[in-house]
Order: C-alpha cells, then sequence, then structure tokens
C-alpha cells in the first residue's frame, strides 16, 4: 500500500511529462487518453523496478517512451478502426494544419520525426544534457550529440517550411 | 525557448491521484484490453476446436482402433493443420502484442524485443518443420500399409493416385517455410521498424 501511494503521488508530481509524451506520440489519436492510461498502468507494472539509481523522472521517461514507442509499433496488429485517419473522421483539416499557439506548432512539427528522433528531441527540450539522453536511449553520449543537432535542424526546416 | 514558453502558458494539469489510482487498479486501458480480449476470444475458440479434433481423432483411431484408408486421412489432416495454424497464429498475436520491456534504455527495449519476436518465428518454425515432417512420413507410411507394402507402389495404384500423394507430401514439406514466409509478410512493418530503429541509433 505504501508502495501505491508513493507511485502515485510521484506520478501525480509528473503527469506533465505525461501528457507531452501522449501529445507527441498520439498527437491525432482519438484513443489518445486510452493511451496516457495505459502508459500509467505500465508504469506501475514496471515501478517495482525502480532502483533509486536515477532521478524519478528520469526513469518515468525511459519507461513513459518505450511504451509508447511500443504502442505505435503495435498500432498495425490492432483493428482497423484505431488506425482512422483525421479524414476519416471527418475533422477539417484546417483546426491542424493553421495552429494558432506555438504549442500546436511545434508538436506538429515534431509530429514528422520519427519515433525514435521524437524520444531525443524531447528529452533535448525538456532540458536533460546528452549524456543523460544517451543513458535513457541507450547510445554513446557523441551519437546523442549528433543526433540532435541533425533533429534541431530538421525541425528548424520544418517550421520555416510548415510542413516536413 | 519556444518549447518552454509553449509550456508554461499551459501548466493547468491539476490533481489526479483519483485517476491515477484508478487507473493502475486495471490490467489495461480501454482501448488496448479491447483488442487483447478479441485475440483472446479467438485463439480461445481456435484452441477449443483444434482440442475437440484431436479428441475425436484419438478417439476414433485409438480408443475405436477405427482404420481409414489415405483418401479419408488427407482431409482430416487438412482441418486438422488449419485449426493449428490459425491457432499458433493467434497466440504469436497475442505473444508479441504483450511482450514488453519498458524498464530498458529505448535501444535496450528495440533490441529486446527483436530477440523475442526472432526468437517466436524460430519456435515457431522449428515446431511446424518437426510436426509437418512426422506427417509427411505417417502420410507415407500409412499409404504404402494401404496399398500392402512398397512392392506394390505404382503410378496406376487405385487407392489414391500416386501425383495426388506426391503433392499432398510435397505441401506438408513445403509447409513450414511457407508459413515462415507468412510470418515475415504478416510482421513485414514491425520487423522493418525495429530493424530501422535500430539501425539509426547504431548509426553516427
Amino acid at each position: 500500500m505504501k508502495l501505491e501511494e508513493e507511485f502515485i503521488e510521484l506520478v501525480n508530481k509528473h503527469q506533465g511529462i505525461l501528457h507531452k509524451i501522449c501529445n507527441i506520440y498520439f498527437l491525432w489519436n482519438p484513443f489518445k487518453e486510452d493511451y496516457y492510461q495505459e502508459i500509467l498502468i505500465r508504469l506501475w507494472k514496471s515501478y517495482p523496478g525502480f532502483n533509486n539509481q536515477s532521478a524519478f523522472s528520469t526513469w518515468l521517461y525511459r519507461v513513459a517512451i518505450n511504451t509508447a514507442i511500443d504502442i505505435v509499433r503495435k498500432q498495425y496488429l490492432l483493428p482497423k478502426h484505431t488506425e482512422l485517419t483525421i479524414i476519416e473522421y471527418n475533422i477539417p483539416e484546417h483546426e491542424y494544419d493553421a495552429g494558432s499557439d506555438k504549442k500546436e506548432i511545434l508538436y506538429q512539427a515534431i509530429d514528422y520525426l520519427s519515433d525514435v528522433d521524437k524520444a531525443i528531441i524531447l528529452l533535448y527540450l525538456e532540458d536533460y544534457n546528452y549524456k543523460e539522453i544517451a543513458e535513457i536511449i541507450g547510445i554513446s553520449e557523441s551519437n546523442a550529440g549528433v543526433k540532435i543537432n541533425r533533429i534541431k535542424n530538421q525541425l528548424i526546416k520544418t517550421l520555416k517550411n510548415g510542413k516536413g | 525557448m519556444m518549447w518552454n514558453d509553449a509550456h508554461i502558458t499551459n501548466q493547468e494539469i491539476t490533481d489526479d491521484k483519483t485517476g491515477i489510482k484508478k487507473s493502475i487498479k486495471m490490467k489495461h486501458s480501454k482501448a488496448v484490453s479491447s483488442v487483447l480480449s478479441d485475440v483472446k476470444m479467438k485463439m480461445l475458440i481456435y484452441s477449443i476446436v483444434l482440442a475437440i479434433y484431436f479428441g475425436l481423432i484419438l478417439y476414433a483411431f485409438v480408443y475405436l482402433s477405427l482404420r481409414l484408408s489415405i483418401n479419408s486421412v488427407i482431409p482430416l489432416t487438412l482441418a486438422g493443420l488449419f485449426l493449428l495454424v490459425k491457432t499458433t497464429s493467434e497466440v504469436i498475436r497475442l505473444t508479441i502484442l504483450t511482450k514488453t520491456a519498458d524498464n530498458l534504455t529505448v535501444m535496450g527495449s528495440l533490441l529486446f524485443f527483436r530477440k523475442k519476436l526472432n526468437t517466436i518465428k524460430r519456435i515457431d518454425f522449428l515446431a511446424y518443420l518437426v510436426f509437418l515432417y512426422l506427417l509427411a512420413i505417417l502420410t507415407s507410411y500409412n499409404y504404402i500399409t494401404d496399398i500392402g507394402g512398397i512392392k506394390n507402389f505404382s503410378w496406376s495404384n487405385g487407392i489414391l493416385p500416386v501425383p495426388l500423394l506426391l503433392v499432398f507430401i510435397l505441401m506438408l514439406l513445403l509447409m513450414p517455410w511457407f508459413l515462415k514466409y507468412q510470418h515475415n509478410r504478416r510482421y513485414k512493418k514491425l520487423y522493418s521498424d525495429l530493424n530501422d530503429s535500430v539501425r539509426y541509433l547504431n548509426d553516427l
């Protein structure tokens, strides 16, 4: 019971991270809320494996990003109704295209990146240094630096052009 | 920075301890649960039908010592094979959907999942290889017994035309490779996603 309370307290404090991850990976997905819940469940299942060697938020990023990538990767194994596009949902496209607020524009630009790049840039934008990013992703520090520079350039290009 | 500006103005995250508590009591979220129960249901139905099929086969051939000609054995075998393929395919789908390694690094998780996927493929292939090759041997043995020994083996044999038998045996022998190919095709996107991501992360 103590473990559960401790977990709830910590996740409640850091739930902004989960919302950001969901926005990055499931931006237009009608099941975004459901996947948020799935991430929570898998965080709880993985929590006994959290050994305090890293900060809770670092562990949270790692598990939540892994879960989000896992859900995206397995999407095509799910029934077709979960793969409907914006057009099929009959949502006017302009609602998403001409995003007036910064957050929306940024998420749209990030949406053009690959799943792994999304994870790297999210950590970078959240002020993690190269070493920490390398540890979460499982690559070398120099590799993380190279990738960040490439992603940054790609993002700048997307933001300038308005699309990928 | 644009990211920070965008999120400072959106810090309306409210206290959601009750929601979190409710969520972690669940096994899966609603969407994932419904997919998994669909797969589980299919798997269960095929397993039950397969068990009934094997039960009846055992009852007929072992308990009643029923002796069927090769002409009757072939359609029965095909029906059993169909059920077996459908059941294992659903078992594999469920295993893939539920297999996770969230506590590892992103790269570690990718490698773990790819390894698991390959293990599933290898076990599946080997199981079919052993089972179908045994079936081919048994069919040949059954045929030879039916015609009264190898000396009576002839193209004009009246029990079952030899070319038909050969096609059936050839089909059994090729099937493990066909199923392996089907597995690769079915999970092509998953494999290419995993391989691309691993290659990209390793690439400087």
